[in-house]
């Protein structure tokens, strides 16, 4: 329940930035996975990054993680490139979502590319995305 | 609970897709009640919009080989090749090639300079009346060793992170140096930007992040080891001074180390402060937002905002004004300039408009600037939105209250990304500061055998608007009132003079005033020096900590900001930083001697 109510407040946040970065990059992906699907997504915008992923097991269901993770560049105001790392990985919740939010003294975010990992009952896969501002 | 999560998100979702289609109509934010007025643009740039000829579609022409036959479409015109390494795209690549099923390069990769762009382009040149037309490399000269030394890492994929995020580069430098070896016809070269960050590896199944610098100084292993040829006499013909011409002279200083001018900086040049208000903020107080240039201006006026949305900004439902900078940032608002690598060192001209190290901890100017931060950090207007980093030191903003205004350096408008479709209006509060950031450096092979017409198209790129923003945002671009209103493709920046393009957000800075900015442009004191503490014996670690945390001291003990910087600043005087800073004041001095 503590999970649901996680995951609820999770996929909000990418909801509100999903509307936030109606300019953003993004690319995604939905597919079967074992007893169910399994979907992620990746939405580059100025200020925000975003990196989900979603699993919609078909009942009875015993075991689940969900992974992301993957790196961000973003751009100063000299044009000086960085590039962070994130993860996120959790069991037994059907979502996970990384958000990034620009650092201080940093102009925008200028791509990011995002591993997903799934696992249903037994059965896993991994994916890649990519994404540009 | 999952039926009503699904409602919501439906609802949420609906909502979503409405605002993206209907952006321009009045917001629907219920905190707080500050209508929203989009203001009008009107188009006073027309008449400085570039007087290039629509792009004609016509058909290409390509080889048995199936490639662009620049000789069937340009004849009798010269080629001149264009190195660039496009580090995204080859980095997907390899990426690919740790899938079950890697697609080949041929089939997995798409250039970032299309064949119809191409065309355009060229076309575009020759419009010009130039003798040249422009061969961007294939990226496939460079990956295939890449991906050899890729696969050869097998499942080790410490070194795979590794090789990814800081050897890669090198293979282009030595690409590049193979070219000249073999005397394979090379003319234009991108230098790779400077970039650094982190990426993380697994020791004995624990995580462990790595921060790197892959690129220090941009075009350095290139002047270092003969790959770029020196232009000074180019650059200083009386017949083409326009490039020269177009930087101030402290710009070319940047190459007095190298003994010669080895190409030209894309860095972003130069930057001022903005400070962008809230449209309908502007239309309630009746502003004339042009008077609002200095931060006690900017301060004055929040006291009235203050005094009428106290609830909402103390109840966290408004922010007054939003973080984006770094804390030293905005000492630069009072001239001071602080070290960008080292943050123990800040400058500013003294009464007699000498360059100085100072101890900014004790300078009038920024006592008062950080006095002001403070009473609004206080008072809320930043929100309660500042994170500490685990060293004490304050860090990123992470705030979702709508915000009524902010400051960037450089023209930045965050409308599109604010939980409103609210407009804000930038005005000025610096003068534009010039960078003196080595980077992006794009110069002329040294072995060219096109050396003058390398030039002539080195300085068109960097004073031809059209040449940049087509290959930024493609052939169909469109600029109208000063906009281009689509996505850019930044991983064709390499390809591009920065300060040419035009912007694609309202408030962006206006390429009309480009010229203007330069004639006027703020010379840092320190610009060009590079301070030298080898072998200085301080404790440069515990010093740097300190100045990190008096910078911050406005955000993290806004109550009592001076009796903490007091404290600060005795722990300093300990440790020797006012000799500290006299050792670097003398390095300045001797480095403003040994100008030209």
């Amino acid at each position: 329940m503590k999970n649901k109510k996680l995951f609820s407040i999770l996929l909000f946040f990418i909801l509100l930035f999903t509307a936030l970065s109606v300019f953003a990059g993004s690319s995604s992906f939905s597919e079967p996975l074992g007893s169910g699907y399994w979907s992620g997504s990746l939405s580059v915008g100025n200020l925000v990054v975003t990196a989900e992923k979603n699993l919609d097991p078909i009942p009875p269901t015993i075991n689940l993680s969900v992974g992301v993770s993957g790196t961000v560049w973003f751009v100063d105001y000299y044009g000086n490139e960085y590039s962070s790392n994130y993860s996120e990985y959790q069991d037994y919740v059907d979502g996970v979502a990384a958000v990034l939010i620009l650092p201080s003294g940093a102009r925008t975010f200028t791509r990011a590319d995002s591993y997903h990992y799934g696992y249903i009952n037994g059965s896993c896969d991994n994916n890649y995305l990519s994404a540009s501002n | 609970m999952k039926k009503s999560i699904c409602i919501i998100l439906i609802i949420l979702l609906l909502s979503s897709l409405s605002s993206c289609i209907n952006n321009n109509e009045v917001n629907t934010s219920t905190t707080p009640s500050l209508d929203a007025s989009p203001s009008l643009v009107t188009d006073s740039y027309a008449s400085l919009l570039p007087t290039h000829s629509t792009s004609v579609d016509r058909s290409i022409k390509y080889d048995t080989e199936g490639n662009l036959d620049y000789q069937a479409m340009w004849p009798e015109k010269k080629m001149l090749v264009w190195l660039y390494f496009d580090y995204f795209g080859i980095l997907q690549y390899i990426n690919n090639l740790d899938n079950s099923n890697p697609k080949p390069f041929s089939e997995f990769y798409t250039s970032i300079v299309s064949d119809e762009l191409i065309v355009a382009y060229n076309d575009y040149l020759i419009s010009l009346g130039k003798d040249y037309v422009i061969r961007f490399i294939r990226q496939d000269a460079i990956v295939d060793k890449i991906a050899e030394d890729y696969k050869a890492l097998g499942d080790d994929n410490n070194a795979k992170q590794y090789f990814k995020f800081t050897e890669i580069y090198a293979y282009y430098f030595e690409f590049m140096k193979d070219m000249k070896n073999s005397g394979i016809q090379a003319d234009i070269i991108s230098s790779i930007a400077n970039i650094k960050g982190t990426f993380s590896i697994k020791e004995n199944d624990v995580t462990v992040q790595v921060n790197y610098t892959a690129i220090e100084e941009s075009g350095a292993d290139e002047i270092n080891n003969d790959l770029l040829l020196d232009i000074t006499d180019f650059l200083l013909d009386d017949e083409d001074k326009k490039l020269y011409g177009l930087f101030p002279d402290e710009y070319w200083s940047l190459f007095d180390k190298y003994n010669g001018i080895y190409g030209v900086y894309n860095n972003e040049i130069a930057s001022s402060f903005i400070f962008y208000l809230r449209n309908d903020i502007i239309n309630k107080y009746e502003v004339n937002i042009s008077e609002l240039d200095t931060i006690d201006e900017i301060d004055v006026f929040f006291d009235e905002i203050f005094d009428d949305y106290k609830t909402e900004i103390t109840s966290s439902d408004l922010m007054l004004i939003r973080k984006f900078l770094d804390y030293s940032a905005y000492n630069e608002l009072a001239g001071i300039i602080t070290d960008k690598s080292n943050s123990t060192i800040s400058y500013k001209y003294d009464a007699d408009n000498n360059p100085a190290v100072i101890n900014r901890f004790k300078d009038a100017d920024y006592l008062q600037i950080n006095k002001i931060l403070a009473k609004w950090a206080a008072r809320g207007y930043f929100n309660t939105s500042i994170v500490y980093n685990t060293d004490g030191s304050a860090s990123a903003s992470i705030a979702f209250a709508p915000y009524i205004s902010y400051i960037v350096p450089g023209y930045q408008d965050y409308s599109n990304d604010s939980s409103d479709d609210i407009q804000y209006i930038p005005v000025e509060i610096s003068r534009y500061i010039l960078h003196d950031s080595r980077n992006k450096l794009i110069g002329i092979a040294s072995w060219t055998k096109n050396g003058e017409s390398a030039f002539d198209f080195l300085s068109t790129l960097f004073t031809d608007p059209h040449l940049s923003n087509l290959i930024y945002y493609g052939k169909n671009y469109k600029c109208e009132n000063g906009l281009v209103k689509q996505n850019g493709n930044y991983s064709t920046s390499v390809l591009t003079a920065s300060h040419m393009l035009y912007p694609n957000r309202v408030g962006e800075k206006r390429i009309s005033d480009f010229k203007d900015a330069m004639s006027d442009a703020y010379i840092p004191p320190n610009y060009g020096f590079e301070p030298d503490i080898t072998k200085m014996e301080y404790e440069f670690e515990e010093i740097s900590r300190l100045c990190k945390e008096a910078d911050s001291l406005w955000a993290t003990h806004s109550d009592n900001f001076l009796s903490e910087l007091e404290n600060v600043i005795t722990q300093l005087d300990a440790l020797g930083y006012s000799r500290f800073l006299q050792d670097i004041n003398k390095q300045l001095g001797q480095y403003i001697e040994s100008k030209p």
